[in-house]
């Protein structure tokens, strides 16, 4: 049979006769109320919220609802809240638009060694185009940032810190209101990249002295492409993107009215469901942590054991690459990601796991299986299953030397 | 994923996986960066691959070339062998992705090794 058939055919015949997702880190699906908030913005008023006429005026109504629910959900105020273009925009526009503004008070910004590329890359910008300084302060062997080691990084001419609530990799909750409350002393704008955090814990402004904070609307079954930053009163702040005048000149551009009224409906289901949401998917992954180590001989848990978003595991399976279990799980239908950098084009394992200090074999074989609402119990129990197959058979390949 | 129905199928399906009971060219290479490792045991006689195993640890390249070797090299003449090049290889799981070359040059190195040893070993 020729291989595509056989795949095809193994598809077919596979007890998982429909897929399972596990990469709601990496994104989730559109819920069904969301689309139907969004599909009058999308197929029927097309009008510039900015126009003059009655249908623009409805779109503009739509957008000021969008900003008074995003605002409600986040504890702010509804001038705090600038629409974006996404997580990444967020965290350019904060961290560039606070340095650039504070850059006659001071050049050094503070993060940590596990944020995201879209908090790393603007701060390695500002080093390299715009003469800053930047302190990456480590974490531990748990991915936690000591609220001691950032307030030690801080300087007189520090003008921003940037520390995510909760990792994207291994999941890790950062302690940031211990951080904020030392920025706040300080007088020091900090940033909170929650793009990971938003959905899967309550996040309060209104008690926490965070300045900036970026979400992003697809990581929260809302629409991919859209997503907000908080800005609080007061902040020193540049925007990053200049031309008409929306958002109040702060983010130029015509609005993504359908996006942010379908970001605005997410973050409301979250507000509605928010006593039940996270105990579904903690029961589930708690399931995950319980039953993988003892089945898989070898397997080593990253991240902190407590401290962690409800729904994310992270796994290294010992003599098993992490991209071999990603293609395995792939054809048995199990939808997964993977530590390892080796799919993006680099032979290094990603920076997260590095920075936690474990060896270079076991952040090349780390498995993240993040879970969402629509997963079930008896998926769960098919992955267990299944995943403990692929590491035998994988484990089976390998020389002897190298086996567990 | 960017691997071809054919490379999937070799990471599925490897092909001459395990170990023999009579090599005679046997060697273990590992990738020290990427930390791929792969076994190759052959049998030959009169200048002929009779036989071949193999074992890796790595991704699913790394696998499928030493599937797709293995399948390539068996009942082939030493010198058909020595010219096995990562183009072929390539070719042979309908296109590797130019990121994982490695995985073929770790495949084809650990060959040349065997082959030297047997050809050095005192029972050639």
């Amino acid at each position: 049979m020729r291989p595509v058939a056989r795949i095809r055919e193994e598809e077919r015949r596979s007890p998982l006769k429909t897929s399972i997702y596990l990469d709601h880190a990496a994104t989730t699906p559109l819920r069904a109320e969301v689309l139907q908030a969004m599909e009058p913005f999308l197929a029927g008023n097309y009008a510039n919220p900015s126009s003059i006429y009655r249908p623009a005026q409805e779109a503009r109504a739509a957008l000021d609802r969008a900003r008074d629910l995003t605002a409600a959900a986040l504890g702010a105020r509804s001038q705090e809240i600038v629409f974006t273009g996404g997580g990444t925009e967020s965290d350019n526009a904060a961290i560039k638009g606070v340095a650039l503004a504070s850059r006659d008070r001071g050049r050094h910004v503070v993060t940590s060694a596990i944020e995201h590329h879209a908090v790393l890359h603007p701060i390695e910008e500002l080093v390299e185009r715009f003469g800053f300084e930047s302190t990456i302060v480590p974490v531990d062997r748990c991915g936690l940032v000591s609220v001691e080691a950032i307030g030690a990084a801080l300087r007189d001419d520090t003008v921003l810190v940037s520390v995510m609530w909760a990792n994207n990799e291994i999941g890790t909750i950062q302690p940031v209101e211990a951080i904020a409350a030392l920025t706040k002393a300080r007088g020091i704008p900090f940033h909170v990249d929650a793009v990971q955090a938003a959905g899967a814990l309550p996040i309060d402004l209104s008690r926490v002295p965070i300045d900036l904070l970026s979400i992003s609307a697809h990581k929260f079954y809302g629409p991919k492409g859209v997503g907000a930053l908080f800005v609080r009163g007061g902040t020193l702040w540049w925007p990053l993107i200049t031309g008409g005048g929306q958002e109040r000149n702060r983010r130029a551009g015509t609005e993504n009215v359908a996006g942010m009224v379908g970001m605005a409906r997410a973050l409301e289901l979250l507000m509605e469901e928010r006593h039940t949401a996270y105990d579904h998917v903690r029961t589930l992954r708690d399931y995950l942590f319980a039953q993988i180590p003892p089945r898989i001989p070898g397997t080593r848990v990253n991240g902190h054991p407590e401290s962690r978003l409800p729904n994310n595991a992270n796994f290294s399976f010992e003599g098993v690459h992490g991209e071999s279990l990603l293609v395995a799980l792939d054809v048995a239908g199990i939808m997964a990601s993977s530590g390892s950098a080796c799919t993006s084009g680099s032979l290094e394992p990603s920076h997260v796991l590095q920075a936690l200090g474990v060896s270079h074999a076991v952040a090349q074989g780390s498995l993240r299986l993040t879970v969402g609402r629509d997963n079930t119990q008896e998926q769960m129990e098919r992955t267990v299953e299944t995943l403990a197959g692929i590491v035998e058979r994988l484990r089976g390949l390998a020389p002897v030397s190298e086996r567990a | 994923m960017e691997y071809s129905p054919t490379l999937v199928d070799h990471f599925h399906h490897p092909r001459n996986t395990g170990k023999l009971d009579d090599p005679n060219a046997v060697a273990e290479g590992e990738n020290p960066v990427c930390g791929d490792t792969v076994r190759i045991e052959m049998r030959i006689q009169d200048d002929v691959i009779t036989h071949i195993r193999w074992l890796a640890r790595g991704c699913p390249p790394a696998i499928a070339v030493a599937s797709a070797a293995s399948v390539l090299l068996e009942g082939s003449t030493l010198e058909d062998a020595r010219r096995l090049d990562s183009a072929r290889l390539a070719a042979a799981l309908d296109g590797l992705p130019a990121r994982k070359a490695h995985a073929a040059s770790l495949v084809l190195t650990t060959v040349a090794r065997a082959l030297d040893a047997y050809r050095s070993s005192p029972r050639s």
